[in-house]
């Protein structure tokens, strides 16, 4: 049926405004379901589907190649053996052994893994490549505070003309007080108003007196008339006066009371048994090593086997068995040094004190070339020194009167871990040390004795002495002006010092350097 | 031959040294010092560890090889030494 709606127009008409205007509906068509038409139609199952506005996408699965494995447990046979070869059959595998031992290859081969395996197996014998270094037990603990020394207290002369302290004591109680002898070092320099007081704090006695005519006399505290006993300091052992040294410190020790020990002008050290007869046996050894006199000498308190000196610009430590030379030594130092001792607390330190005004301290353990601490004390030259038994007051005595107290750091007036067997240790090692330069020097000379001997006819050999001789000299001079002009190049490329200063240090380098070719020449080597 | 024994002989000359075996890459026995239980065993569980270790070094890096092999034990030390088709074991135990 066609649904038509006409609508007519006059042409006239065409282009004219349209005027709307509201009327009622009308029905137009009404077409009614026609159930015959029904059949010609299925009805669909209903379904309910999920709609998005997505990708397409597809699924797949993959699976790898199996593998197949169990567990089980393993039988040690041997394998490896070619298909041809069944194990079993002892004649194959020894000519299959055969065979391959025969190749070039195999032989080639096994010397270059040879070589590789010897060369471990070496290894691990000379040294144990897995060792740990610095077990757990060594904690380093350092003493992160430098070495210091702090001035306490000055006690001056109280009189108007000063004089030199030489020598100090402390109360062995371990008190306070301090005994300082006073005279005048100058060289009659007495002037009349001087007292004759040795300003002494507190009295301490001491057993035994020297002086400088070459003998050492025993005086009794209880009788102080005369002395008890002489001894007279002759190294040709005669008993000599004329020939005797001067005494100039005297070293007793209480725990070893027949040996006692004096350091002379001479810069020999005599040690002597008190309790032998005749004055002969009462000197038992002397010990040559320094170039003037010996101002301190002293026993180290934990290792009385060794002993402290001190004279001309060294400090020298020796050991009581070995007589040519000591066993250990400063350098040359710029001034004479003047005293010295241990520390009583630590057997690896000792303090000396030098013209120029320097308290040093030495810690032979830890520095050997310089000292651990220097300290100026004067503008004076320090003449004595003594410490406190607990080790860390130390007194220094000067030219013009003045004691002045030092205390020590913590760091070198406490004992250290170990320092006792180090100390031993060290001191066993350099006296070892000079007993084999000695078995060697006394090898030399035999055999520069037994040599000389044989030549002795042939009069050009001696010719050849002199003339060595002299070579030496010329030669000993050439070195020496050398050295000289060395060290002033250097020093005035070091300071500006005025003219005074060096001249007086020339002088001293020069002695310094002269007793340093002598030094040389007696077969000593100086370590620095 | 000679040179073999010779090579063994100088390996056991040295202080500590327990014993040697000397075994192909696959690992048939050439050579020990030891008897031959003990040998057999250390060779079959050694040999799989020196392959893998030698796989292991070449994935790492192409053009390295293994020289030798230290195996230090508290009671002893197993040195290995890896060639293409050989290898040689060395049972040492140093003395500190």
């Amino acid at each position: 049926m066609e649904i038509t709606h006409v609508y007519a127009k006059l042409r006239s008409e065409f282009g004219r405004q349209c005027l709307f205007s509201d009327r009622p509906e009308e029905v137009m068509v009404d077409i009614h379901p026609e159930p015959s038409l029904a059949s010609q139609f299925i009805l669909k199952t209903r379904k309910d589907q999920g709609l998005q506005a997505c990708r397409d996408m597809s699924e797949h699965q993959v699976n790898t190649e199996r593998f197949e494995s169990n567990s089980c447990g393993m039988n040690h046979v041997e394998g490896g053996w070619p298909k041809d070869i069944n194990p079993k059959d002892v004649e194959q595998t020894i000519r299959f052994r055969k065979k391959v031992e025969k190749e070039e290859n195999y032989i080639n081969c096994l010397q270059h893994l040879g070589s590789v395996m010897e060369h471990c197996i070496k290894q691990n014998n000379a040294i144990d490549i897995y060792q740990q270094y610095f077990e757990e037990d060594e904690e380093l603990e350092e003493s992160s505070e430098l070495p210091s020394a702090k001035t306490i207290n000055i006690l001056r002369d109280p009189n108007e003309v000063k004089r030199t302290i030489t020598s100090l004591s402390w109360h062995p109680d371990g008190g306070r007080k301090l005994a300082a002898a006073y005279c005048n070092l100058g060289f009659q320099k007495n002037p009349k108003d001087m007292s004759l007081d040795s300003y002494i704090w507190e009295i301490g006695g001491s057993y035994g007196r020297f002086n400088h005519r070459g003998m050492v006399l025993w005086w009794d505290v209880r009788k102080l008339s005369e002395p008890t006993e002489r001894l007279v300091l002759d190294p040709g052992r005669e008993g000599n006066l004329d020939r005797a040294l001067g005494a100039i410190s005297l070293e007793f020790e209480p725990t070893m009371p027949t040996k006692f020990m004096v350091g002379t002008e001479q810069g020999l050290v005599v040690s002597c048994n008190r309790k032998a007869k005749t004055a002969a046996e009462k000197i038992v050894c002397t010990y040559d090593g320094h170039h003037g006199p010996i101002y301190a000498l002293q026993r180290n308190p934990f290792f009385p086997k060794n002993f402290l000196t001190v004279g001309d610009w060294t400090a020298r430590i020796w050991s009581e068995d070995i007589k040519e030379s000591s066993i250990m030594w400063t350098k040359y130092q710029m001034s004479y040094l003047m005293d010295a001792c241990w520390s009583p607390v630590r057997p690896s330190v000792f303090f000396t004190v030098k013209m120029e005004g320097v308290l040093d301290i030495w810690d032979i353990l830890f520095k050997q070339s310089d000292p651990s601490l220097s300290v100026k004390v004067s503008d004076k030259a320090l003449y004595s020194l003594r410490v406190q038994d607990n080790g860390q007051l130390v007194a220094c005595g000067s030219q013009n009167g003045e004691a002045t107290l030092l205390e020590i750091c913590s760091g070198l007036s406490t004992l250290q871990k170990n320092e006792k067997s180090l100390a031993a240790a060290m001191f066993e090692r350099e006296t070892k040390r000079e007993k084999i330069l000695e078995a060697r020097q006394r090898e030399i000379r035999l055999k520069e004795r037994s040599r000389s001997e044989q030549s002795r006819e042939d009069e050009a050999g001696r010719e050849d002495g002199e003339d060595n001789l002299e070579q030496l000299i010329a030669r000993a001079e050439n070195d020496f002006y050398s050295l000289v002009e060395a060290e002033m190049r250097r020093r005035e490329r070091r300071e500006e010092t005025p003219q005074e200063n060096d001249v007086c240090d020339e002088r001293e380098v020069q002695n310094g350097v002269e007793n340093g070719k002598t030094g040389d020449e007696t077969g000593n080597t100086d370590l620095s | 031959m000679a040179d073999v024994e010779e090579i063994l002989k100088r390996i056991q000359s040295h202080r500590g040294v327990e014993g040697a075996i000397i075994a192909t890459s696959e690992g048939i026995i050439m050579r020990s010092t030891l008897e031959e239980q003990i040998t057999v065993q250390y060779v079959a569980l050694i040999q799989p560890l020196l392959m893998k270790t030698k796989k292991t070094l070449q994935d790492m890096d192409s053009e390295d090889e293994l020289t030798h092999l230290r195996l230090r034990t508290e009671k002893n030390e197993l040195i290995i030494a890896a060639d293409k088709d050989y290898f040689m074991v060395g049972i040492h135990k140093p003395s500190p």
